[in-house]
């Protein structure tokens, strides 16, 4: 393809750098500094897109960020594939690959395109509700097909190549957008000596200055905007972003920032490096200078390509060297898009006509178009646009000076471009995303900020600044009143301007077209092009009721799009309060919300991918696990051994079963370091232990342990724990490995809030201490061969005693606790010693046979012990006399323990609550699912009376048989009762209600010699 | 004067009060190292941090392991409190967001009544040596084995502290001395300027393979 | 995303440092054997949620750890003043 659209010169690309790239299967070229957009109109190219619902040929309209047809899918490989890019803010780099989201088999030949032809009419607004309610069970068949039809692009199947990341800034000012105003201002400030972040979403700083053709202090605009970044380069605490987008801005002036740092060099970011970051910035102030969009006019197939904006083709113009078109008609109802005209003239090309809405305009520059001998012709109007695939004609016609009408004769002009130009509307989205509302101005046709309580300053066009000079002047003023505010020193006053005002002539009111015949049977006049939503779809919506334009927005799905609507919302919202004949302010807009453009998932992620995604918590001895054939469970961020294999492919059933069973018959070892183990120093600890526990502790001695549960303020079982007594005024407490966390932050709670005068410290010991449990019969033989320092003999060292003494020789605290109703030591050493003293008795534990376990065979264990684990077999509704552990509560306690009153409630003392009890099989090789739900009946009528449910159930090696905990009504009077658990599959499992211990009722396996 | 609890002592069946010359101890002090031939294992000995540390482009992570860590509780209004504190360590008790440096040790502020000390002396010398001077409301509390202590150096250090935390790093906020505790990637770490370009950070134990990753993956791609 | 003035460190973290404890100044009743079902009901459950201006228990989880008040706009969200329990 040629560059037939290329000018021989301008623009600011670099000619000696041929790029050639590839769209939709077809190679094209462009230059260093092209975006795709403009590499394509330089190349004549005309269909960019197929239009969502009617299939219709779309090209390019715009050269920003409010694209909304030129949308791609980027990435030659699957890994690169990147949707829903645009067109416009691409840039080529040599092999691209892109492709339109658009288009069945492609956007040039489109089957869908005879669809909307003949079946428009059959699309109306809120057709999915209409059309394909009914029968629902279809709608998974249409889902696919319609979704295959919208197609906005995919995602890719294999996992990203690039990386990305996220950085942190703290800063003083945040200028959003180098334009005119952004970059005086971040002139002017950068002599007071504060942090200052310039974010431009282009590629290039200077905004509007870089297609202007005024003079800045007497130079050429450009000049001035060289020498004003060359100043700022040089100015350490000034940070310089192009290519970054300013998304989102959050409460208390948190801003997050989309740096797209190699999007445009390759396929790939180089090795190392970032493709995007994002900048999580925490401002003092914002300037915000994001500018305008010029909005097109609403009119008859205004979407046939070569339609466009007018400041768009100047873009062209004067930043690409590109002209996309030959012969213009430019329709405006301001003085503004004029300028469009006389860069295309002065291109050498052919300007058909102004077509000038306004009855009568005089303006300076109308004069000056006219003088170029271009027709100009006022009052009048395009109202409908010929040709399918390119622009090949408009017809005009003259419209009333109020808008609402068009009428007399009609005239046809043939040209192949139509630029149109509605006015401006500031980019006033960042101002709204922390719930400030725009206001309307009326002089300008525009929403502007409103007010706000944030540290937000406007500056230029997005405050309605149009003319430059009003335009650096604010900005300006915005810097000044940031060193006023912060009492600022300046070295030296930067900034100074001479410009020349251009006075403009007002805008006409005016945002669609009207058409001869009714907006029923008008030519389509789109408003939104990428959800092809048209003047007659709002026109119908409101007819049908909708009023709130958030509702029209949904039922007519407007501004839904990847362009949010920055083009169309305006003249929709214009329609919608033409439509109810209320004024726009009074219809109000939409809610704009981050992010600004869209972001690439990796950009959020950041490095958070992978291992990197959420913290894994290991132990000390992590690493022999993983060397040891463990698989892991998670509990809160920690990894736990589940059950370890003993050889590859070691079924999980048949591991637990080898591992319960070789801890009841010799010795099994357990990491117990997850458990969360709290130091608790002063002389009120003791105290503070029977506030917070509902069993008694004045009298625990040095050397003893205790076990304690934990309750809520309404009596409700939410942790427990063995607490040791270490000396008169020192306490170790350990706690569940999930509520280490929660735990402490309970006692500093009460500590700080409630019961300050008690004389108390706690820390957190969890990573401290490595914690080794031996369970079984031969723990007491294994611990002799490593132990010194402790006499051992069960009547010295009994059950619920601490000794401290040598294991390993490594100073040791073992506690004889147990959690298996075995034979049990814990053995606690400083975790940086933990390793040695695990693989020590590893090698003491080979002649009787010692297996390691995990976490599952632990709560095989205990459950046939009975012994229940706060948060499975509680879930916060669960007092300690549901669970049968009166034995646990003290009622002698001076002070009213946490818990006390809340578990006295009338409703806790009621008969008839649900109660832990063991629930044992029929058959007894049958496991109830946990969960299940217990019956009487199993035959009753629907809804079946539920009694509780299963919170724990196994099957127990050693007992050859299934066990299971539940809560059962009443259960602790229903003893030998038969119940039924129906399953889902239709089949009902039946079981008794028994006792939950199911092993060792006596408890004589943990007296063992 | 406080007793403190030994081994011999618990294994003992009498009750500390019948051995008429020792009172009953307060605190258990227990020396937790041995100065066997025992094996020890950093926090972060699996990961690329151990040994030598790791470095790129500016940026250096080594960790300096097996140092002793105490924390300090006590009521920064007790003046007999601080005194036994400045007496034992020979070093001022640092003030709010501040650390102080002696020859062997640093003592960090980390919050309104705790401080924690660093030092390559031994734990149990380090606390017996504080309990004896310290009396009233405090806490003491060895912690050595569950924290470690990495320094971050180089010229562009602040980068990965940048792309770690929220914090604002910069020498105006941030001025050589200054200790911190805050959120550090998806975990947390004090973080303490020790000089322009070098920065202590001390992390949790059960979370130093994951920083230790997250620091590798920062430093490869810096 | 919040800033927060930690009254105790006395400068302003990130939010991510903090978190929500509870609504602010709930009084434990002194003699909670002594309260009715209702009057211990109310002191567990019930809560003003204002919209407006509010007064919270907030933790400076990832630092000091102390516990204070944020008095904010729960509209706004603005902070308008903290202060140590």
């Amino acid at each position: 393809m040629t560059e037939i659209n290329r000018l021989d010169s301008g623009g600011n690309i670099d000619r000696t750098q041929k790029i050639t790239f590839t769209f939709n299967g077809k190679s094209y070229t462009g230059y260093q500094g092209d975006t795709v957009a403009s590499a394509l109109l330089a190349s004549g190219v005309n269909i960019v897109a197929r239009s969502f619902k009617y299939r219709r040929p779309r090209g390019i309209m715009a050269a920003g960020v409010e694209e909304p047809n030129a949308v791609l899918q980027l990435g030659k490989y699957e890994a690169t594939q990147v949707p829903n890019i645009l067109a416009t803010q691409q840039e080529i780099y040599e092999g691209l690959t892109c492709r339109s989201v658009t288009g069945w088999p492609s956007c040039d030949v489109d089957f869908g395109g005879l669809i909307g032809r003949f079946m428009g009419k059959m699309l109306p607004p809120g057709f999915y509700y209409k059309t394909f309610m009914k029968p629902a069970f279809l709608w998974h068949t249409y889902e696919k097909y319609i979704r295959k039809a919208a197609g906005l692009g995919r995602s890719p199947k294999e996992s990203d190549a690039d990386r990305y990341d996220h950085v942190h800034h703290n800063i003083d000012v945040l200028i959003v957008g180098a334009g005119p105003a952004g970059l005086i201002a971040a002139t002017r400030l950068s002599a007071a000596n504060v942090r200052i972040m310039l974010a431009e979403e282009t590629t290039e700083m200077g905004g509007s200055l870089l297609s202007s053709q005024q003079d800045i202090n007497g130079k050429d605009a450009k000049v001035w905007v060289k020498a004003a970044l060359k100043d700022l380069q040089a100015n350490p605490d000034v940070r310089l972003l192009t290519r970054a987008t300013v998304n989102g801005f959050h409460d208390h002036n948190f801003v997050t920032v989309n740096e797209r740092v190699t999007d445009h060099l390759a396929e790939k970011a180089p090795t190392g490096q970032a493709r995007q970051i994002l900048h999580k910035v925490r401002c003092k102030w914002i300037i915000l200078a994001s500018g305008a969009h010029e909005r097109p006019l609403v009119f008859g197939n205004n979407d046939v390509p070569g339609c466009m904006t007018a400041s768009a083709i100047s873009t062209y113009i004067h930043r690409y060297g590109v002209i996309p078109g030959s012969r213009l008609v430019l329709m405006t109802n301001n003085d503004n898009a004029y300028h469009t005209a006389i860069d295309w003239y002065q291109c050498g090309r052919t300007v058909i006509a102004v077509v000038d809405t306004r009855p009568n305009p005089e303006g300076k520059i109308v004069q000056k178009v006219r003088e170029m001998g271009i027709n100009v012709f006022a009052g009048k109007a395009v109202i409908d646009v010929r040709g399918r695939n390119r622009v090949t004609g408009v017809v005009i016609a003259d419209i009333e000076p109020s808008g609402q009408a068009v009428m007399g004769m009609l005239t046809t002009l043939d040209c192949d471009t139509v630029a149109s130009s509605g006015g401006w509307s500031p980019v006033v989205h960042l101002s709204c995303h922390t719930g400030c509302r725009p206001k309307w101005r009326e002089d300008i046709q525009a929403f502007v900020p409103g007010s706000h309580r944030e540290n937000i300053l406007f500056a230029g066009s997005v405050n309605g600044h149009y003319d430059l000079a009003n335009c650096l002047q604010e900005a300006v003023n915005c810097a000044d009143q940031i060193i006023l505010n912060e009492s600022l020193t300046v070295q030296e006053v930067l900034g100074d301007f001479k410009v020349e005002s251009a006075l403009e002539e007002p805008i006409m009111p005016l945002f669609s077209i009207p058409h001869t015949k009714p907006v029923m049977q008008s030519p389509k006049q789109f408003v939104d092009f990428q959800n092809d939503v048209t003047v007659s779809a709002i026109d119908l919506a409101v007819r049908e009721g909708f009023h709130s334009i958030e509702h029209v927005k949904r039922y007519t799905v407007m501004g839904f799009g990847t362009d949010q609507g920055k083009l169309g919302n305006i003249n929709g919202m214009a329609i919608v309060a033409n439509a109810l004949d209320k004024s726009i302010p009074e219809v109000g807009t939409t809610t704009f919300r981050p992010n600004y453009t869209p972001v690439a998932f990796g950009t959020i992620v950041g490095r958070y991918r992978n291992q990197l995604f959420d913290p894994e918590r290991y132990t000390a001895m992590h690493r022999w696990h993983c060397d040891n054939g463990a698989l892991f469970e998670d509990v809160g961020q920690w990894k736990r051994p589940w059950y370890f294999q003993a050889y590859p492919g070691e079924k999980m059933q048949d591991a637990l079963n080898r591992e319960c069973l070789a801890v009841r018959q010799s010795v099994g070892i357990m990491d117990a370091s997850t458990l969360g183990k709290i130091d608790i120093q002063g002389k009120d600890a003791r105290e503070f232990l029977g506030r917070v526990y509902t069993n008694a502790w004045a009298k625990l001695a040095v050397g003893k342990c205790r076990y304690g549960v934990m309750c809520n303020e309404d009596g409700m079982v939410f942790d427990d724990g063995v607490t040791a007594c270490l000396a008169e005024q020192h306490f170790l407490m350990t706690t569940t490995t999930g509520g280490a966390a929660k735990v402490l932050e309970w006692l500093e709670l009460f500590h700080q809030t409630e019961w300050p005068e008690l004389d108390v410290y706690f820390n957190s010991v969890t990573d401290h201490w490595a914690t080794i449990a031996i369970n079984g019969p031969n723990a007491r033989k294994l611990l002799s061969e490593l132990c010194e320092g402790i006499d051992l003999d069960k009547d010295k060292f009994k059950l619920m005693d601490w000794r401290q003494g040598i294991v390993a020789g490594v100073p040791a605290r073992v506690f004889r606790i147990s959690f298996t109703g075995e034979l049990s030591f814990e053995i606690n050493v400083q975790a940086n010693y933990g390793m040695h003293v695990w693989k020590a008795l590893q090698v003491a534990g080979k002649k009787y046979k010692l297996t390691p376990y995990g976490t599952e065979t632990m709560h095989v264990l205990r459950a046939e012990k009975g012994f229940i684990i706060a948060g499975q077999d509680t879930d916060g509704s669960v007092t300690p006399l549901d669970l049968g552990m009166d034995w646990c509560l003290s009622n002698k306690k001076s002070f009213s323990y946490i818990g006390k009153r809340g578990m006295a409630r009338s409703d806790c003392l009621r008969k008839g609550r649900k109660q832990l009890v063991g629930i044992q099989t029929k058959s007894k090789e049958v496991m109830i699912p946990e969960g299940s739900q217990a019956v009487d009946n199993p035959y009753q009528p629907l809804p079946l009376e539920a009694l509780g449910h299963i919170t724990s159930s196994y099957f127990s090696a050693n007992l050859n048989q299934s066990i299971a905990m539940g809560f059962i009504k009443d259960g602790f009077n229903r003893m030998g009762d038969t119940v039924y658990y129906p399953q889902p599959d239709g089949t009902i499992i039946t079981a008794e209600i028994c006792s939950p211990v199911f092993y060792d009722p006596n408890g004589d396996k943990q007296h063992v010699e | 004067m406080i007793q403190m609890v030994t081994s011999n002592m618990l294994n003992d069946t009498q009750h500390p009060d019948e051995k008429n010359t020792i009172k009953p101890a307060l605190y258990a002090l227990m020396d937790q190292c041995t100065s066997g031939d025992v094996a020890m294992e950093s926090p972060v000995v699996h990961t690329a941090i151990a040994n030598d540390g790791i470095q790129n482009n500016g940026i250096k992570v080594v960790e300096e392991a097996f140092l002793s860590h105490l924390v300090i509780r006590g009521n920064v209004n007790d003046q007999d409190f601080i005194s036994a504190i400045e007496t034992a360590a020979s070093m001022r008790l640092p003030e709010k967001l501040q650390t102080s440096q002696g020859a062997h040790a640093t003592i960090y502020w980390v919050s309104p009544d705790e401080w924690l000390i660093a030092t390559n002396k031994d734990a149990f010398e380090t606390e017996a040596n504080l309990r004896e001077k310290l009396s009233g409301h405090y806490a003491l509390v060895n912690v050595s084995g569950g924290q470690t202590r990495l320094l971050l150096s180089g010229s562009n250090s602040h980068r990965l502290l940048h792309a770690a935390s929220p914090y604002d790093f910069h020498l105006s906020n941030f001025p050589v001395g200054k200790v911190i505790t805050t959120v550090f990637a998806r975990a947390q770490a004090l973080i303490h300027r020790k000089s322009i370009d070098e920065w202590e950070l001390i992390i949790r134990r059960s979370f130093s393979d994951y920083l230790a990753l997250w620091i590798e993956d920062f430093i490869i791609s810096c | 995303m919040f800033y927060i003035r930690c009254p105790y460190c006395e400068e302003h973290r990130d939010e991510q440092e903090f978190h929500r404890v509870a609504e602010a100044n709930l009084v434990r009743p002194s003699d909670p054997d002594g309260c009715s079902d209702q009057e211990w009901g109310e002191y567990l459950y019930f809560r003003k949620n204002t919209r407006g201006e509010y007064n919270e228990l907030w933790v400076h989880s990832v630092g000091c750890r102390k516990f204070f008040n944020i008095q904010r706009n729960t509209e706004t969200y603005e902070i308008l003043n903290t202060s140590p329990v």
